[in-house]
């Protein structure tokens, strides 16, 4: 497909509003939307020009449980909504990090009998500025806890994003997959090499994650990784 | 005009406090647009199962991406059922709606029955539309009109319309093709 011409381009906008733009195409599509303005405006005047479908139809109230089950799942999101664009978004992820930081520094010197571990903070943002994931690592424990955050996108059909720590020396090492929404707390392989790395990295790999156990694919994504305290 | 004018403005507001995590305005926004998206749903996808499933995640992600709504591109009601709809065509991947029979919503490729009846607010964009669509030959109309109101994917179409899924594609995509000229025109 070559998006580069016009009347393409407005033909695949047409496709995807219409619903015959599936599989592959749709997910590549909805990735060049995401960074493209015009693409988006072309949609927008597609979904416009077919809005009298949809206007005359009789409206049709749902069942209760529908926005119950809806309730539910936006009870447990506890984001700080405040942003309204994205370069606000960029300084709120940074600023989950800050707090993130601080309260690990808190509860470590409000509680002394706390092992006190070195802890690491990375947040991972798109080429946007919005704030995808949330790295925690906690040496001590041998955890990572990987957080998605406002951003995050699921990777596209049949791929995963791999989160990986670039070591000061050698191979990078796999710190697991990255959730397209909530959090997984993983186990952290070679705990020792955190304090040295020079940071990470996200690569899309197959569905499942790499074959190899090394990154496949190509780096979408990269962070430094912080020291907390 | 105005009554439409002053709705979407008021949906506007509703979007624009859900972005800031005002749950009660998000409520508002769910009573106040969620049957005329549970109508195009139930068209869409033919199951009032499946279209509930794809009511509740396209609200999830109405409350998840309020902040990215522009009102500048288009209203308020036409962003959330867009969101509704794409749910739905990512709902067929995972069900496999192959096997289930469609019914027809109507004789789509009859001249008679082209549009229906528009809303008078809607009479200038609903003319082009019924203008537009009359120019079209009668099975890329019905190609067009079964991928948008069903659902359709090509090859659905192609098994409804009983012809090689090739012939399908280039209907469709004649028919957009030649409605865009008469939009532009």
């Amino acid at each position: 497909m070559n998006r580069s011409l016009p009347k393409i381009r407005d033909l695949l906008a047409a496709e995807y509003v219409i619903g015959t733009l599936r599989g592959p195409a749709r997910d590549r599509f909805e990735a060049w939307l995401r960074e493209d303005a015009k693409l988006e405006a072309s949609v927008r005047a597609w979904e416009r020009r077919f809005d009298l479908y949809n206007d005359a139809l009789a409206p049709l109230p749902p069942p209760g449980r529908v926005w119950r089950a809806i309730e539910a799942r936006i009870a447990n999101d506890r984001r700080a909504r405040i942003a309204t664009d994205r370069r606000v978004g960029f300084w709120r992820g940074l600023a989950i990090a800050a707090v993130i930081a601080f309260l690990i520094v808190l509860a470590t010197l409000l509680q002394p009998r706390w092992p006190i571990a070195p802890d690491y903070v990375a947040v991972i943002v798109n080429d946007k500025g919005g704030p995808m994931w949330l790295v925690q690592a906690d040496v001590h424990r041998r955890e990572v806890l990987l957080k998605a955050l406002q951003s995050a996108s699921p990777a596209p059909t049949g791929k995963s994003y791999e989160l990986w720590l670039l070591p000061g020396a050698g191979a990078p090492v796999s710190m697991g997959l990255l959730p397209s929404a909530a959090q997984v707390t993983v186990a952290l392989r070679d705990a020792d090499r955190v304090a040295t790395a020079k940071g990470l990295a996200v690569s899309l790999e197959p569905a499942g994650g790499s074959p190899t156990g090394g990154p496949t694919g190509p780096v979408v994504y990269q962070a430094a990784l912080v020291q907390s305290f | 005009m105005d009554t439409r004018d002053a709705t979407d403005e008021e949906l506007t507001a509703l979007i624009a406090a859900s972005a800031l995590g005002d749950r009660g305005a998000f409520a508002r926004l769910y009573a106040r647009t969620s049957p005329q998206v549970f109508a195009v749903l139930v068209r869409t996808l033919g199951r009032r199962e499946w279209a509930e499933e794809a009511l509740q995640d396209a609200y999830v992600r109405v409350w998840q991406n309020a902040s990215s709504f522009r009102p500048a591109q288009g209203r308020p009601i036409t962003w959330i059922i867009g969101i509704a709809r794409y749910r739905a065509v990512d709902l067929f991947r995972r069900e496999q709606r192959h096997n289930i029979e469609l019914r027809v919503t109507e004789d789509l490729a009859d001249d008679g029955a082209i549009a229906p009846a528009a809303a008078p607010d809607d009479m200038a964009i609903g003319d082009k539309l019924e203008t537009c669509l009359r120019r079209l030959e009668a099975q890329q109309r019905q190609a067009v009109l079964l991928a948008y109101c069903e659902g359709c994917s090509h090859r659905e179409l192609a098994r409804r319309l009983s012809r090689p899924l090739g012939t399908v594609k280039t209907w469709v995509r004649r028919g957009l093709e030649k409605l865009k000229e008469c939009f532009d025109s």
